[in-house]
């Protein structure tokens, strides 16, 4: 059964938009510093540290909604890649950009769906 | 989301880089441009960017009131680079040994410089333009 306001989805899809959103200011920093000498790119660290929401889905459980902003995405210094490297190469940039865009858009295309869901229940079925 | 963060971000990255073509644009008109001493010749100068880091409150996740991020003019240095000495005993700037200075512009790298600040700038754009389709895209929540 579906609840408004106490939605996993809802919940969930948001900590996700925070996260696509916030990996677009960071792409956009990078991008920007491209040419900045000494610059070390920056990311979004979100996916790696949502392994308990991801258990308590798994088992059906309510999400524990009060900590659930402990699992707010936060900028981070990325790690070094191959050798040690920090720098920023445009073409990985602008290549992550575009996933990230796709994704913010499968995210919304979910949101939307879950309220199309709403709608239909509170119109009795009918379209 | 504050989407103008974004926006603002990817415009300090078209500012430095159009700069950068400026500064190319100058070193390469004044080529040829002599002085009467060292001292008064142009120097070629090259734009040093410099990261402005994303603020303390983005640190934390909340992002209402989103300022910083991007990147800002650090310095406008001259390049050290010795003057090109031309042997021209009539020009009226030639010293006693007949030589004329003229700034040591480097062709390739300024070549270089150019097409690396256009490259850039155009991912910036491309950057703004992805801001712009996911702002666009949030709007449409809810709608059928």
């Amino acid at each position: 059964m579906i609840s408004i306001e106490g939605s996993n989805t809802v919940a969930l899809l948001g900590l996700a938009l925070d996260a696509t959103s916030m990996r677009q200011q960071a792409l956009a920093q990078n991008i920007a510093n491209v040419n900045t000498p000494g610059y070390q790119r920056i990311g979004v660290s979100f996916e790696s540290r949502i392994a308990e929401l991801k258990q308590a889905v798994e088992q059906g459980r309510a999400l524990p909604r009060a900590d659930l902003a402990a699992f707010q995405p936060v900028f981070e210094v990325a790690e070094a890649g191959i050798g040690g490297d920090t720098k920023v190469s445009l073409d990985t940039e602008v290549a992550q950009m575009s996933e990230n865009t796709l994704h913010h858009q499968a995210l919304l295309k979910m949101l939307n769906k879950h309220y199309a869901l709403i709608g239909l229940a509170l119109n009795d079925g009918k379209r | 989301m504050d989407y103008s963060a974004g926006f603002q971000i990817s415009a300090s990255g078209m500012a430095i880089e159009k700069l950068r073509l400026d500064v190319t644009a100058a070193n390469i008109a004044n080529m040829h441009t002599a002085a009467p001493s060292a001292a008064q010749l142009y120097r070629p100068l090259q734009v040093v960017g410099q990261a402005i880091p994303l603020s303390f409150s983005q640190q934390f996740g909340q992002l209402a009131g989103v300022t910083g991020g991007g990147v800002q003019v650090g310095a406008l240095a001259p390049q050290s680079v010795a003057p090109r000495m031309v042997y021209e005993p009539g020009h009226p700037f030639a010293d006693s040994k007949g030589q004329v200075a003229y700034p040591g512009v480097n062709h390739a790298s300024e070549m270089v410089n150019l097409s690396t600040a256009l490259r850039a700038y155009e991912a910036n754009v491309l950057a703004m333009n992805a801001a712009r389709t996911m702002a666009a895209r949030a709007l449409e929540i809810g709608g059928q």
